[in-house]
């Protein structure tokens, strides 16, 4: 803050009444920060000094009146001599502030009050500092412009790199460093001028490059190489700096613009355009110095001049400095007198240009102080200039350039593109797309566009301001849903379309005919790029003419203001001409959505999917019925053609019976010669029938080894069938197959996030991400996996010391690494930290009274005692793993998918978690048998071998209780007792059939009697009701239709181990969800992509969330649920976020939650708005993750402490 | 789409006031659902048993490819059944969420406006494992008619399931 001006200055002036405005305003500053204490103080003394005359006022007291904007600037910086400063100023004899004791205690304890809060209010070191630390070097530079052989002074500098080490930003110190060092040898007119710019956009620089921008890593390192530095470096030391810029460099993703109420910092948009004003001076300096070299011919420099002044015009309007551009036009205006008569230029108005642009230099410096323009705008009324300023312009510029002050800070917005390019109509999606809510945003655009349309066509006809406010808040949310996934073509144009109408809002006007038909190619556009995107077609080819219409309509109004617009409706001469020229730019225009070309993707629901997947099911099943059919008529067959053969034999018996017959007849008929006629015919009848009978008996036989032919060939049908079954399953598989990688990133969140509470160092390391995993497999996991990675961090890896003290490297390795075991699902999960802390957990034991004092219990036992209902080792949660949530969540969700968790630990070398997941609704390999009365089908997860007692080298001992293979000996125990069923043999009857199963790492036989039939069978669950059985995977629907359930031998072999003790980590009858308590967030956006974003941060930090689309709903939702803390939007239908906000506070139960608005909105009219409602924190998106949290993480703290 | 998203019809549905009820009976309990609810009588299936599960968890059915578990809520309340006599298999609500119930005779109509149930100002003594799970009882004709609510009885019985049974 730089100091008031003198009180008395050569002409008396600014009188105390001035005075006392300047101090109101630094109390209203003071307000807006926040420090209403100081507001107070700047009031009273404001009031109290209208009242008084200069000559009343000792030196001291002027001195100290003088200093209070530092003052200021030391409170804010939480010094708490500054609050005594003041305090002692209000009590100065001079000033009859009349405060009683009482009042000034109070007043100190506001003071103080307003200090702390802002101060816990961001402990984030990130948040842009207060300007004057932002832009020293800057000041340096002006300077020693004017005064050459001065050393250049290193302390900003060096400054800056303290900062950057402060942040956190090593590579980015040591360039500083290296700077400042070589800065120190230097002079500036060793430096030359561009060298000098180049330095003092250091901080800027800075800002950038802390802000996440990669070009700022090549532009520090080009610093470090200008020759005229003089630095030295060698390539290698070049490059090792360059690794730890990058490495240091915070994620792009993770950048926020977090405006807050006490240091309500620049934008690097801001800053980057003072910069390019500042450099923009720089080169007109030049130019002054070129004409002082040669002042025989000033003519034609003084032309050059005056274009450089009128670009600055320009460039002034454009950064939204209106104020320094009337002032180079006022300057400007002088210089035409002497381009018109170059005689009249004289050295002594090259020295006033000269003080002049250097007072430019200095109010850019400083430009955010609402006084800084004083300086310039007072030399510009100088008579020395041919025409000096008149009283009434300077009244003008002054307005305009305190406005600035202010203006430039609200808004912190990039100046609007004039010129629309191919890159701001792409729909290429980024690298690191989040498909989710890619796939949420392809939802909901076509309809928030077709509001828009139809809110724009209401315009066309007629319409009202409702029209244009709704049309208004769809851009807005197109645009911040837009922003969130990516695309870059929806964004730009919906910002550009969300300006203009806010303008005519703003203005309650409604937009001509002209406009209107922009809004309408608008809307169509719109409607293009979202089909195009569903599609993935190429861009709407009209795009970019859309884009700039809509460019120029904004930049018209940004310029002209809104009542130019409709005054002056043609301004499309300008608009074709840059069309035109930008068209010109890409030959082919239009550009492709991405530079790969994507195959043509149709979206379902995901239950059509599962309807299919469902059907495919049933026709495993019903073919593998057809074939069991086939099966059945084939033995049917081979029966009958056995039968046919008897027949065929008895025909031939009887033949030869009548022949016998015939022969006897024959001999009995010698008696009498003369034999009868009919005698003969009925020989022949006998005869002709058994011969009939037999062929017949052949042409059946025949006939079934036809038909036999015909079932071999039905069967090699049905076993196409089999294939083209399986293999439409597996490519409905497929559908729903998703990378492992896709969740590569919450998980490198949830670890970074928990390393960074616990201010532990740990790796991530993740392999087989390329592995495709059952979409609704993985999403079950991430939840279980964020826990146990949390777990690892929080209870596992050590704290660096620690970690150095038992030799270990200080930074943590968490490996996580998935793979298919058969075809189910393993994830491992290994950390390298100290391993389960096996005293503790048996002393939990002891005290729950689960194992008795002394009780000698393995530690793979004790291990598994971690996995119990709501068992904790420790006495207090932590805040990180201590949610509520356990390892007896993680394994309930497991098993709740029914998989299987396993510990390893190593006391010392860290533990290692394996989840194995069955896959879902699969199919899978049996063996079909029977126990007792109940027909299972036993899944073939983890048997290794099957064989058969008593054959070969397999023996079975001790009455079974062990069985003998070759020359290993395995314990074994029956399917029976597996299942507690009971033993309905002889004791001497043996088991025929041994099942080598392994579980853990052991192996077991599992004996019994008979495998019926081995066989493909499709698990299915249990149903809604019954998640899962112990010992069953699921059950199989089999051949004959009827149901077995498919018994997991490794799990039953589990439960059974350790004379069936191993189960008691599932005694607990209460549910573990059922104790979670997890702080309730209320998060109301009228995105859905935002609001899905947003819950699946918080869900992921250990939040319950509950989502409401608008304040209505929020109201609804609150009459049933008390939040610990409420995010909302600002801008929403039926209801706003401030109107919520408000309504939240008059309610008696509600009033004390939290309130955290998170909006686009940067201006301060909306902050104070959203303040006054009692929001507690103001958020301006983007917002950065971490930052969100803490302030989540703080509020309800101090909430529960309140409480 | 998540099966809890259903919240249309399904067991879910609140039993409303006024409105018809579909009745059945297990021993001496009579149950009603709401008609809106889909039902069905399932004859000539064989029901698979399981082994070393709940006692009441008869098995499971094939319904048109689904499996469905069987609940005897007899044997889960401890009421005595007349087991000379034919009991039916019942299935209630639909897809994922049916469930299979042992009944007595077959369900029948009843309505609760016209007089014909007997609302009871207090419950009676009922099986324990029921009684929190009855949210009104009526008369008719002396028989004793419960409003459950049965899709937090099945969700009990579901984790029960879940958990190895003791002993």
């Amino acid at each position: 803050m730089t100091p008031f001006p003198p009180l008395t200055d050569a002409d008396g002036l600014p009188s105390l009444a001035e005075y006392s405005g300047l101090i109101g305003l630094l109390g209203d500053q003071a307000a807006d920060a926040g420090y209403f204490g100081f507001q107070d103080v700047c009031l009273l003394l404001a009031e109290v000094l209208v009242e008084l005359s200069p000559e009343s006022l000792s030196e001291d007291s002027i001195v100290a009146l003088q200093a209070l904007p530092s003052h200021f600037g030391a409170y804010c910086q939480g010094s708490a001599v500054a609050i005594g400063e003041l305090l002692a100023l209000l009590q100065r004899p001079e000033l009859p502030c009349g405060l009683a004791e009482d009042e000034l205690a109070m007043l100190a304890s506001q003071l103080a009050l307003d200090q702390a809060a802002q101060a816990t209010g961001h402990p984030d070191p990130q948040i842009p500092e207060p300007l004057e630390d932002v832009l020293p070097l800057s000041v340096v530079e002006t300077e020693f412009v004017d005064n050459e052989l001065i050393n250049i002074d290193t302390d900003p500098v060096f400054q800056l790199a303290e900062r950057a080490a402060n942040d956190g930003y090593y590579g980015f110190q040591d360039a500083c460093l290296l700077i400042a060092e070589a800065l120190a040898e230097q002079t500036q007119s060793g430096l030359g001028e561009d060298s000098l710019a180049a330095l003092a956009g250091l901080p800027l620089l800075y800002e950038e490059y802390s802000s996440g921008a990669n070009p700022a890593i090549a532009s520090v390192v080009a610093l470090l190489q200008m020759p005229r530095l003089g630095l030295d470096l060698a390539e290698d030391e070049l490059a090792t700096l360059t690794d730890q810029l990058h490495t240091d460099m915070p994620k792009p993703n993770d950048q926020s613009t977090l405006l807050n109420d006490e240091a309500p910092g620049l934008s690097k948009e801001v800053l980057a355009l003072v910069g390019l004003l500042a450099g923009e001076a720089d080169v007109i300096d030049g130019m002054l110095d070129k004409i002082a070299a040669q002042t025989d011919c000033p003519a034609g420099h003084l032309g050059q001049l005056c274009d450089e002044l009128e670009r600055y015009i320009n460039a002034s309007r454009m950064a939204g400095f209106e104020g320094l551009a009337l002032v180079f036009g006022q300057v400007n205006a002088n210089l035409e007198l002497f381009t018109e008569d170059a005689n009249r230029f004289t050295t002594e108005h090259l020295v006033l240009l000269q003080d002049w642009i250097g007072l430019v230099k200095g109010y850019l410096a400083n430009f955010s102080d609402r006084d800084s323009g004083l300086p310039m705008l007072a030399q510009l009324g100088a008579p020395e200039w041919p025409l000096p300023v008149n009283l009434d312009d300077a009244t003008a510029i002054l307005a305009q350039l305190s406005m600035a002050s202010t203006s430039v800070f609200d808004e912190g917005q990039p100046a609007r593109k004039q010129t629309a390019y191919p890159e701001d109509v792409t729909l290429a999606l980024p690298d690191d797309v989040n498909p989710e809510l890619l796939d949420i945003l392809l939802h909901e655009l076509p309809i928030q566009i077709a509001a828009f349309s139809t809110a724009i066509q209401h315009l066309d006809r007629g319409g009202s301001l409702a029209d244009l406010d709704i049309a208004q808040r769809v851009a807005h949310t197109v645009k911040g849903a837009a922003n969130t996934v990516g695309i870059k073509g929806i964004a730009e144009l919906t910002h550009n379309l969300e300006d203009i109408l806010l303008a005519f809002a703003q203005h309650q006007q409604l937009p001509g005919r002209k406009l209107l038909d922009v809004l309408i190619d608008a809307a169509d556009c719109l409607e293009a790029m979202a089909e195009s995107l569903i599609s993935h077609s190429a861009a709407p080819g009209e795009a970019l003419t859309v884009l700039q219409s809509v460019l120029d309509w904004a930049n018209q109004i940004d310029q002209a203001g809104i009542g130019a617009i409709i005054d002056v409706p043609v301004i499309q001469t300008q608009a074709e001409t840059t069309t035109s020229n930008a068209v010109d730019h890409t030959p082919g225009a239009a550009p492709e959505p991405s530079g790969q070309p994507q195959a043509t993707m149709v979206r379902v629901t995901a239950g059509q999917i599962d309807e299919l997947f469902k059907l495919a099911g049933e026709n495993v099943i019903l073919n593998s019925q057809a074939n069991e059919r086939l099966r059945r008529i084939k033995i049917q067959l081979r029966g009958m053609e056995l039968q046919f053969g008897l027949l065929r034999q008895l025909g031939d018996e009887l033949e030869q019976l009548i022949d016998l017959k015939d022969l006897s007849g024959q001999a009995l008929a010698d008696v009498d010669a003369s034999f009868d006629a009919l005698e003969m015919d009925q020989y022949n009848e006998l005869h002709t029938a058994s011969r009939r009978m037999v062929e017949a008996a052949f042409d059946a036989r025949e006939m079934t080894l036809d038909a036999d032919k015909e079932l071999e060939a039905m069967g090699v049908l049905l076993e196409d069938q089999h294939r083209l079954v399986n293999e439409t399953q597996a490519a409905l598989m497929e559908t729903r197959l998703t990378p492992v990688s896709s969740i590569a990133q919450r998980l490198q969140r949830a670890l970074r996030q928990t390393c960074r509470l616990t201010g532990k160092q740990c790796n991530l390391n993740l392999t087989g991400e390329h592995l495709m995993v059952d979409g609704d497999t993985l999403n079950a996991l991430i939840e279980p996996l964020m826990h146990v990675l949390r777990n690892a961090v929080d209870h596992g890896i050590e704290t660096a010391e620690a970690r150095e003290a038992v030799g270990k490297v200080p930074y943590g390795t968490i490996s996580v690494g998935f793979d298919y075991d058969s075809n189910h699902i393993r994830i491992r999960v290994q950390d390298d930290g100290r391993g389960l802390d096996f005293a503790a957990i048996r002393e939990a034991a002891e005290r729950r009274g689960v194992i008795a004092a002394g009780q000698v219990v393995p530690e793979k036992d004790l291990a598994r005692y971690i996995l119990r209902p709501n068992f904790t080792t420790r006495t207090q949660a932590t805040q990180i793993s201590g949610r509520g949530v356990g390892m007896d969540a993680v394994y309930h969700q497991v098993q709740a998918q029914g998989g299987s968790l396993v510990l390893h630990s190593e006391p010392g070398q860290g533990l290692l978690v394996e989840i194995n997941i069955p896959p879902p609704l699969s199919r899978a390999h049996a063996l079909l048998a029977h126990v007792g009365p109940y027909g299972v089908a036993i899944s073939s997860k983890g048997i290794n071998q099957i064989l058969f007692a008593g054959m070969g080298d397999v023996h079975l001992l001790d009455e079974g209780q062990r069985v003998q293979i070759g020359d290993d000996n395995y314990p074994a125990i029956t399917l029976n007792k597996l299942l507690r069923v009971p033993e309905r043999r002889k004791r001497a009857q043996s088991h025929h059939t041994v099942l080598l199963v392994q579980h853990n790492d052991e192996l077991t036989g599992v004996l019994l009697d008979a495998i019926n039939e081995s066989l493909d069978i499709v698990i299915k669950n249990f149903g809604f009701y019954i998640k899962k059985i112990p010992g069953f995977i699921g059950a199989a629907i089999l051949g004959d239709g009827s149901v077995a359930p498919v018994l997991d031998l490794p799990e039953l072999l589990m439960a059974i181990d350790g004379s069936g003790d191993a189960n008691i980590y599932l005694e607990s009858h209460e549910s573990p969800t059922a104790s979670l308590r997890l702080p309730t967030v209320l998060l109301v956006d009228d995105s859905l992509s935002q609001r899905r974003a947003l819950e699946q941060l918080l869900q992921d930090a250990g939040f319950q969330v509950r989502t409401a689309r608008d304040g209505i709903e929020a109201t609804e939702k609150l009459a049933e649920l008390m939040p610990d803390i409420v995010l909302t939007d600002l801008e929403m239908p039926r209801m706003n976020g401030i109107e919520l906000t408000a309504h939240i506070r008059t309610r008696e139960n509600l009033k004390s939650v939290p309130v955290i608005m998170i909006t686009s909105r940067t201006t301060q009219a909306h902050r104070k708005m959203a303040m006054d409602a009692g929001t507690d924190f103001y958020l301006v998106k983007p917002v950065r993750e971490d930052d969100l949290l803490e302030k989540i993480q703080s509020l309800i703290n101090s909430a529960v402490l309140a409480a | 789409m998540k099966a809890d998203a259903e919240v249309v019809g399904g067991l879910s549905a609140k039993l409303g006031d006024n409105m018809s009820f579909l009745g059945f009976r297990v021993g001496g309990l009579g149950f009603l659902l709401p008609v809106s609810l889909q039902c069905e009588i399932i004859e000539r299936l064989q029901v698979s048993p399981l082994p070393n599960v709940e006692p009441w968890f008869s098995g499971l059915l094939n319904v048109r490819g689904a499996v469905v578990p069987v609940v005897d809520l007899g044997i889960l309340f401890d009421v005595q059944v007349d087991f000379q006599k034919k009991r039916q298999l019942f299935a209630i609500d639909r897809g994922e969420k049916t469930m299979a119930l042992w009944i007595d005779g077959y369900p029948q109509l009843l309505a609760e406006v016209g007089g014909t149930l007997q609302p009871l100002a207090d419950l009676p003594e009922l099986p324990p494992r029921l009684q929190p799970y009855v949210t009104a009882a009526y008369t008719l004709d002396g028989q004793l008619w419960l409003k459950v609510e049965f899709a937090a009885l099945f969700k009990t019985l579901g984790q029960q399931q879940t958990k190895e049974i003791e002993s």
